[in-house]
């Protein structure tokens, strides 16, 4: 007998990104992150209503600093879903993001209990029974689990997951197409009420593996043409002066343009997000840099954008010098 | 019909010209087709490229084909193709026309997949075309035959483990926590000590030039897997044509070079292997004298430091006997570079020392 296909799609067609709808300045969600706005691209709006229709893990690439891991904050907060972080490090296991279970903390629970009564024969237990030392009470869902119980479907976002070992892509791929996982220490089964969209992000510092990659569905997070970054920047700043605005893009794009051309090359680009926290230094005394940017080839601030010696170099002018001067300190004679 | 569905035909180009794209690549772009998405070429661009191109390589790739495949699919409405394959399914047993719909319906895959999916591309393109089967085809190019695959490699560096605790303490040390209750009799704080972590440290020699040209490929997968695969410390590459002067060269070019004094004297006798990749003479199945007395020379050296050494061979162990390989074969443990080879070479490594 065909499975009734309707209410399901009709659940999911409900559910249709369109990267218009953004929160306002200075919002924050339920567990008080910030929330920016976001512009994304028609191909990454398609990706994402595809990811949530067919249900397959969305695999985000690009440069760092273009708003991979913010897309999923952008889609959960459009579509009102709860949003679940588990960021990847080099010593995750795939079993973290399901639960932690603290086994010191209860053998150091009823020790103590032990140790009290001993020390105090005739006094009340501190814990009224032997159920409460019960393992239930030391599960801590992880983000997966977190995320599998929730009684709707939310976003949960799985951080630069190449920062973890060979395995792990295809550790979690079985847990992801299960869609249920048992806890060993209770022998409680959570089994996901609601699939959550899983938007993957990726730096590209490893390879992944193909079976992983064979499972997801990609999107690459280019950086922003010139026109985009513009409406990045009214996003985040209201209406900033036209002048300020046009300068600092157009300095910001030298800078970029030159890292670009750098023979060297595997060189970290500046990036949308120094672009913006550039901005909102600027914006402390607009007059001033405005400025600033108007003359030679200075840059205000520019501890904000450059991270090299190379471009600190490049940056130095007549104003440079001096303001460089002040976040990197004299420059060292004969450098090698 | 008279020919296999447009859409299956570019899959299977896509997959001819090696994008990864296999059969429920097809399954999950029909599933898109039949939601809504992709109903105008600009669109189907879109859900294509989200399915099937993760790389850079493969985009530009794919932005050919699909040019070319819009031109010739015309009109073609790709929305018909689903229906099409949903009326072959109907031509099949029951059970096969149920998968298909369960598929169809939530993509979870089953076993079977593979073949109820071509039962139904078999008949929907009854001119039995070859495209039509060509996902259940394993395609190998013969650029791609290595004896050695790069995963297989990344594991084999990966096992070249040689741990010692460093670093703050973060583990549980299980064993003395117990042996603390009982001296003290309460459990109190548990006992941590530091994590195990790997100190290994990579040298690759490489024989470079002349009899080892044709293992060039070979030598940059092993040089490049040990970088992004192996777990190690550091890793070192250094070139030499046929024989380890006083100097290893630091780029395959020999622009620069290195004593071979200086490269010891930062090696650790516990911690550092030394691998050397080196047909030894073997590939022209020649034997010489002076190049054999001068490589047990740098073998000497090698061992003085103390280090851990294996020599890979790329050439098959029944040829070295006739050459300086069977000779310089007695001086150190030298493995062919296959898979059996690579896991004894590593198992060398990390339970033999030379000298």
């Amino acid at each position: 007998m065909e499975r009734s296909k309707e209410p399901l799609a009709q659940e999911l067609t409900e559910l249709r990104y369109t990267g218009t709808k953004q929160p306002p300045l200075g919002a924050v969600d339920s567990d008080g992150r910030r929330l920016f706005p976001y512009i994304p691209t028609p191909e990454l709006i398609d990706a994402a209503n595809l990811a949530i229709f067919l249900q397959r893990p969305l695999l985000l690439r690009g440069e760092p600093g273009c708003g991979k891991s913010l897309f999923a904050s952008a889609i959960a907060y459009e579509l009102n879903l709860p949003l679940e972080i588990w960021s990847i490090r080099s010593t995750t296991r795939a079993a973290d993001g399901l639960y932690i279970y603290d086994a010191i903390a209860r053998l150091r629970d009823a020790q103590f209990e032990a140790v009290m009564r001993s020390l105090n024969p005739g006094g009340q237990p501190s814990r009224s029974s032997i159920g409460d030392f019960e393992a239930r009470h030391y599960v801590r869902l992880g983000p997966v689990g977190r995320s599998f119980q929730a009684e709707r479907r939310g976003v949960l976002l799985i951080d630069e997951i190449d920062k973890a070992d060979i395995d792990f892509p295809n550790d979690i791929l079985d847990l992801l197409e299960n869609r249920s996982f048992p806890i060993e220490e209770t022998g409680e089964l959570v089994t996901a009420k609601h699939p959550p969209v899983i938007i993957v992000t990726s730096n590209d510092e490893k390879e992944l593996p193909e079976a992983f990659l064979r499972r997801c569905l990609f999107a690459n997070v280019a950086f922003p043409d010139p026109a985009r970054l513009e409406a990045i920047l009214r996003a985040h700043f209201g209406e900033p002066p036209a002048a300020l605005l046009e300068r600092a893009l157009r300095r910001f794009q030298e800078l970029r343009s030159r890292q670009e051309q750098d023979t060297y090359g595997g060189v970290k680009k500046v990036s949308t997000s120094e672009l913006i926290d550039w901005m909102r230094v600027l914006l402390r005394s607009p007059a001033g840099a405005a400025d600033a940017l108007a003359s030679g080839k200075s840059y205000p601030h520019p501890s904000v954008l450059i991270k090299r010696r190379e471009d600190l170099e490049f940056a130095e002018g007549p104003m440079g010098a001096e303001a460089g001067e002040a976040d990197y300190g004299p420059a060292p004679r004969d450098a090698l | 019909m008279t020919q296999a569905p447009p859409l299956l035909r570019l899959m299977s180009e896509l997959r001819s010209a090696g994008l990864p794209i296999d059969i429920t690549k097809y399954l999950l772009l029909l599933r898109a087709i039949e939601g809504g998405f992709g109903l105008d070429p600009e669109a189907l661009k879109s859900v294509l490229r989200a399915i099937c191109v993760h790389s850079e390589a493969d985009a530009r790739i794919f932005n050919r084909r699909f040019g070319r495949f819009l031109v010739e699919a015309g009109a073609a409405t790709f929305a018909e193709e689903t229906a099409t394959l949903r009326e072959a399914a109907l031509e099949l047993p029951r059970e096969v026309q149920q998968t298909f719909t369960r598929l169809m319906t939530d993509g979870s895959e089953a076993v079977g997949t593979e073949q109820v999916l071509r039962h139904i591309l078999h008949v929907a393109s009854d001119s039995g075309e070859p495209e039509a089967l060509a996902f259940t085809d394993v395609a190998v190019s013969p650029r791609d035959y290595m004896p050695v695959t790069r995963r297989q490699m990344r594991q084999n560096w990966r096992y070249l483990r040689l741990a010692a605790r460093r670093g703050a303490p973060v583990e549980f040390d299980a064993h003395r926590t117990l042996s603390k209750i009982l001296r003290e009799g309460a459990f109190v704080d548990p006992i941590l000590v530091p994590r195990r972590v790997n100190q290994a440290e990579l040298v690759l020699l490489l024989d470079v030039h002349g009899s080892m040209s044709p293992f060039r490929d070979l030598e940059q997968r092993l040089s490049e897997t040990a970088v992004d695969g192996g777990r190690f410390k550091r890793v070192r590459t250094y070139y030499f044509h046929n024989t380890v002067d006083p100097f290893v060269m630091t780029s395959p070019a020999f622009t620069d070079g290195l004593p071979l004094r200086h490269l010891l004297e930062r090696t650790s006798a516990s911690y550092t292997a030394v691998v050397i990749v080196s047909d030894a003479g073997a590939a022209r199945g020649s034997q010489n004298d002076v190049r054999v007395e001068q490589t047990r020379v740098f073998l000497r050296s090698l061992a003085r430091a103390g280090v851990r050494v294996v020599w890979l061979n790329p050439v098959p162990r029944e040829r070295w006997s006739r050459s300086s390989a069977g000779l310089i074969e007695r001086s150190v443990p030298m493995f062919e570079i296959s898979r059996l080879g690579m896991d004894r070479a590593i198992a060398a490594l990390k339970g033999k020392r030379v000298g």
